[in-house]
């Protein structure tokens, strides 16, 4: 059972499959939400997921070859390029969950930062192996005045097709991307489980520390493949 | 799926019940993120054990499988495999009343076992009779029974009381379980082993990343065998969105 579970979370995470990419857009985003007055520059969530995750494949696509050889190029464009779609400091906010509230605003900070560093490194990784896969859209039916939504879409693969949520929720900045769930697999949840058993062990210091000491590892073997 | 052939029949007797009384001891619902896990030192003792395994033996042979085995041979061997568990997927469907479900299974079967040549071929894919997911954990859960414990197996990797119960109910309805060619089933389960893994090494660089791995492993299983239950619906109620409420 584990195998499509990791492959699907892998998958997810990569937002996956350049091949819609070539597809011409069947159902196009519904334009802004026809509530009252749409933030300016305000996408609706299905155009924004839908439009970050189709330029970052076509950015992989497109230089692959540069991206393989080049880790830290890999994830300053990732790093752009979600920053505009991700609300880290919600994320960070959920994983916590009652540790949030307990930590001080410094914490808060240095957490929100190594744990977006974090799947910055994640994504980046599983977006270099997203292979031609199909993803199907699901249009949004997003009633008037909500704040919250899911973004869903399925992507083809080998066997079963694996559906991937977008949770996305109305912040001024405009819709951004809480919880991605992969095949059931809610990230924001898995991510607080083995957290907050961590932070159970070692404290929430001591596990901003493991976070940072991980990325800077990853940084400093970065040159060849990671050592197996 | 790794495991899915199952144990030979010799170890199922006493497996059956040792899994009877860990589905009875523990039946409660627990959440994903303070899972109900009270054997975790033995578990994690296990994890670490298969985590060995798995470096210095499984992954070196998937990757040598992977690399010199055509991928159109490894969709084959995959299509093999799922046929395989095929009869139970029905079983299970018609055990939680789906059954259309359930025949859209059996025509699979038939068409891929026929047509696709001993299940090599997903015929019926193309067919709209596409793969489903259901196993006797599913049917367990479907009917109310609770996970229980989280289980971590030696070498079969991670699993719960119910599930447990599940494998040992869904193997007799693997073909392989009659199979009176031992040399035979061993050698099919080991190549689904490696199948199972070769396919899931593009997965490795994600784990490397995780602080703790067990705990990861533990959320991932317990939250995707809840939504297989669910048939992928959403849960009834999130725990998230009541922390965002509180915003």
């Amino acid at each position: 059972m584990s195998k499509s579970l990791i492959a699907a979370l892998c998958a997810g995470l990569a937002l996956s499959g350049p091949a819609w990419a070539q597809s011409t857009p069947s159902a196009p985003a519904p334009a802004a939400p026809a509530t009252a007055e749409p933030a300016p520059n305000a996408q609706g969530p299905l155009e924004m997921t839908r439009s970050v995750a189709e330029d970052t494949l076509r950015d992989i696509r497109n230089n692959r070859s540069t991206y393989e050889q080049d880790s830290e190029a890999l994830y300053a464009m990732v790093d752009k390029r979600i920053l505009a779609l991700f609300d880290f400091e919600t994320m960070s906010l959920l994983v916590l969950g009652p540790n949030w509230k307990k930590a001080s605003e410094e914490q808060q900070q240095r957490f929100v930062s190594a744990f977006k560093n974090l799947l910055v490194r994640t994504y980046s990784k599983a977006l270099l192996q997203a292979g031609d896969e199909q993803i199907n859209w699901q249009p949004l039916d997003l009633p008037a005045g909500a704040t919250r939504t899911v973004v869903q879409a399925s992507v083809d693969t080998d066997g079963k097709p694996i559906d991937i949520s977008w949770r996305l929720r109305e912040i001024e900045a405009g819709w951004r991307v809480y919880d991605v769930v992969v095949d059931g697999v809610s990230l924001v949840t898995n991510y607080r489980g083995s957290y907050n058993s961590e932070i159970r062990k070692i404290g929430l210091d001591g596990l901003i520390e493991k976070i940072e000491q991980t990325s800077a590892k990853a940084a400093a073997a970065n040159a060849p493949s990671r050592p197996s | 799926m790794p495991g899915r052939a199952g144990p030979p029949r010799a170890a199922l007797g006493p497996g059956l019940g040792l899994g009877l009384v860990l589905l009875l001891a523990g039946c409660a619902h627990s959440t994903s993120f303070e899972p109900n896990d009270p054997l975790e030192p033995v578990n994690r003792a296990i994890f670490r054990f298969n985590d060995a395994a798995d470096r210095y033996v499984l992954r070196p042979v998937a990757k040598g499988y992977d690399t010199v085995t055509p991928e159109i041979v490894q969709a084959g061997i995959r299509n093999f495999f799922d046929n395989l568990f095929s009869p139970a997927t029905m079983v299970n469907q018609y055990a939680q009343g789906k059954f259309a479900a359930g025949t859209r299974t059996f025509g699979r079967l038939v068409v891929n076992s026929t047509l696709g040549l001993g299940g090599l071929v997903d015929v019926a894919e193309h067919w709209n009779l596409p793969q489903e997911d259901e196993d006797f954990g599913q049917t367990l859960g479907s009917w109310g029974v609770g996970e229980g414990w989280y289980l971590m197996l030696p070498l079969l990797g991670p699993t719960t009381n119910r599930d447990l119960v599940g494998r040992m109910v869904d193997a007799p309805l693997s073909p392989l379980y009659y199979s009176e060619d031992t040399e035979t089933v061993w050698a099919l389960t080991g190549l689904n082993v490696i199948q199972g893994r070769a396919d899931l090494i593009g997965a490795d660089a994600l784990l490397d990343e995780q602080g703790d791995r067990y705990a990861f492993i533990r959320g991932a299983y317990l939250q995707r065998r809840q939504s297989a239950v669910r048939d992928g619906a959403p849960a009834a109620e999130d725990d998230l969105d009541a922390l965002l409420d509180d915003l």
